[in-house]
């Protein structure tokens, strides 16, 4: 009887550890991020940095409040512009990922096109864009498009072709059409690999839409740091840095978080598989 | 061909026997890639009655699945004729069941859902299926398990749900490709138990395809005995032994000769040895 307590003490302890890990697992990261903050209002201080060198995170900080209903406006500009430049990269990118997998003229004749025009910078093309759709949100929204979007085809083309030779056996057993089996299970086993490429798309479509802006623009984030720039005001640069940081992160937890719902049985197994590794060390 | 049939009045002989279920003639598969060709199956040639309950055992590699999946209509054979009540195999015929090797559940649905796919997909009436495939759940042991996702399942568990979602609709041709050989030889042998059942009561015409060869011997009317490089019939064995039949059978007498029988086979084969 004691041996067994005495077993199980351990194991219980780090059952105790394990829900700590999980509630508190922000913790670390923040903590870190304040000390990494601190530590640069120090050395600003210490080394008597010049504000439109590098301001103290306090400076910023004052500067975002100063200026927070301009910054609103232009981050709402700049969220625009990245939200349209997803939704065409989307509603482009899913579907000529289809007419790939399904089109052996498009696989072997487009793709391949489309593969090399990857060479050219569209950061170099971002002039161009101005040029032919002036300074409105129209440039922006195409240049993220034209960066966000061939990773997504390319994630979409692959997860649509990983369906196993069983089960696509198995659907044909059953007399599928071939929309059918595209619905109930290309489309599905895909999802895994259209959340990642779609995470890619995120970050990318936020360069984008920066990148239109500082070509041409008249408002938005990439707007202001040009402004910042001309001005020296530099807490301006880093506090519209910080909100396109912002904008970002929080874009990429809105996408993992569909992901986590829409495709929870695949963490689910994955999880499940882990479990099974880590028994076997 | 008897005698009295040849002296028959011509109606009759225009009238022949109904057809096999499923007839196999001089089928044959080679497969070519760029690595050369492979020929998977050489000529193999049986026929199941409405049914009969046939098995093929071989050795790893000697062409089941490939002789399952072109009966199947899921892959061209090269050559000969596959025919499912007299017509030529073109396609998954309609009243077909497939287990396949492994499971093929869809991780994203659910037990229930994944046993339904076979009525959604046939465009078949929902309401009378989802209770019929709840009703094959539980015969299957799975009572209570309808919303669970596959990875919650064990192997054995996720078996039964693909063998539930094969006899969804009913079927009158089963085809198991070794629906049993992840498992361990107690669910084997109640999964055993639970086919004969289903195959008494339902008449459905079985083939039945495994390594095991007191599994096939157990289950069969007949078990065809194939041999690898290319897979070919060595012989197709009668299983004489009564039916209804329960795993008990397996301590018979006249099991052991049957199942000494196709052992010796293999052996005369270079299969197995002494
Ligand atoms: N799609 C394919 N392309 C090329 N060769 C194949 C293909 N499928 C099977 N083969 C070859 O055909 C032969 C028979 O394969 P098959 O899967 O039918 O064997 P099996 O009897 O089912 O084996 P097991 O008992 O291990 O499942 C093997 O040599 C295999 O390498
Ligand atoms: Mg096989």
């Amino acid at each position: 009887m004691t041996t067994i307590d005495l077993a199980a003490a351990p194991a219980r302890r780090r059952l105790g550890m394990e829900h700590v890990r999980r509630a508190f697992g922000w913790l670390g990261p923040v903590l870190a991020l304040a000390a990494l903050i601190g530590l640069w209002e120090l050395a600003v201080v210490v080394f008597d940095v010049k504000e439109y060198v590098l301001p103290p995170p306090s400076a910023v900080a004052s500067e975002i409040v100063a200026q927070f209903s301009t910054l609103m406006a232009d981050t709402w500009v700049t969220l625009t512009e990245i939200l349209l430049g997803l939704a065409l990269t989307v509603v482009v990118a899913i579907p000529l990922a289809v007419a790939i997998v399904y089109s052996s003229f498009l696989r072997n004749v487009f793709y391949p096109l489309l593969v090399a025009s990857q060479a050219i910078p569209r950061v170099a093309i971002a002039p161009l864009m101005v040029l032919w759709f002036g300074f409105g949100i129209l440039p922006k929204v195409l240049i993220a498009f034209s960066i966000a979007f061939f990773p997504l085809v390319v994630a979409t083309v692959v997860g649509l072709q990983s369906v196993d030779r069983d089960t696509m056996y198995l659907i044909r057993s059953m007399r599928a059409t071939s929309l059918q089996s595209f619905l109930k299970v290309r489309l599905p086993t895909a999802l895994p690999n259209i959340f990642g490429g779609l995470k890619v798309a995120v970050a990318l479509a936020v360069i984008g839409a920066i990148v239109g802006e500082f070509v041409g623009s008249e408002s938005g984030l990439g707007y202001l740091v040009l402004q910042g720039q001309g001005t020296l005001n530099t807490p301006l640069i880093f506090a519209s840095v910080t909100l396109m940081a912002v904008l970002g992160i929080i874009l990429f937890y809105i996408v993992e978080i569909v992901e986590r719902i829409t495709i929870h049985w695949y963490f689910a197994a994955r999880a499940a598989a882990q479990e099974g590794g880590s028994h076997e060390g | 061909m008897s005698m009295a049939e040849s002296s028959a009045p011509a109606t009759v002989q225009d009238r022949p026997d109904p057809p096999a279920h499923l007839a196999l003639r001089d089928v044959t598969k080679t497969y070519k890639s760029r690595r050369g060709t492979v020929d998977a199956v050489a000529g193999a040639s049986f026929q199941i009655a409405r049914g009969e309950f046939v098995s093929v055992v071989g050795p790893s590699g000697c062409g089941k699945s490939t002789l399952l999946t072109m009966v199947a209509g899921l892959v061209q054979a090269s050559s000969g004729d596959i025919e499912i009540d007299g017509e030529p195999v073109d396609g998954a015929h309609p009243r077909l069941g497939v287990v396949f090797q492994r499971d093929a559940l869809l991780e994203w649905r659910t037990v229930l859902r994944n046993v339904m796919l076979q009525s959604e997909v046939r465009g078949l009436n929902g309401d009378k299926h989802r209770a019929r495939a709840a009703e094959l759940l539980r015969l299957a042991g799975l009572e209570g398990f309808d919303d669970r996702y596959p990875y919650e399942l064990s192997g054995g568990m996720r078996q039964r749900v693909s063998i539930c979602r094969a006899l969804l609709h009913e079927p009158e041709l089963l085809l198991m490709d070794e629906p049993f050989g992840a498992l361990d030889a107690l669910t084997r042998e109640r999964m055993s138990a639970d086919l004969l059942e289903i195959h008494q009561s339902s008449g459905v015409s079985v083939l039945f395809i495994t390594h095991s060869i007191p599994e096939a011997v157990l289950l069969s009317d007949r078990v065809v005995v194939m041999t690898s490089r290319p897979g070919r019939i060595a012989e197709i064995i009668d299983i004489d032994l009564p039916r209804p039949r329960t795993p008990a059978l397996e301590s018979a007498p006249e099991f052991a000769g049957h199942v000494a029988h196709v052992r010796e086979l293999f052996v005369r084969e270079g299969v197995l040895t002494r």
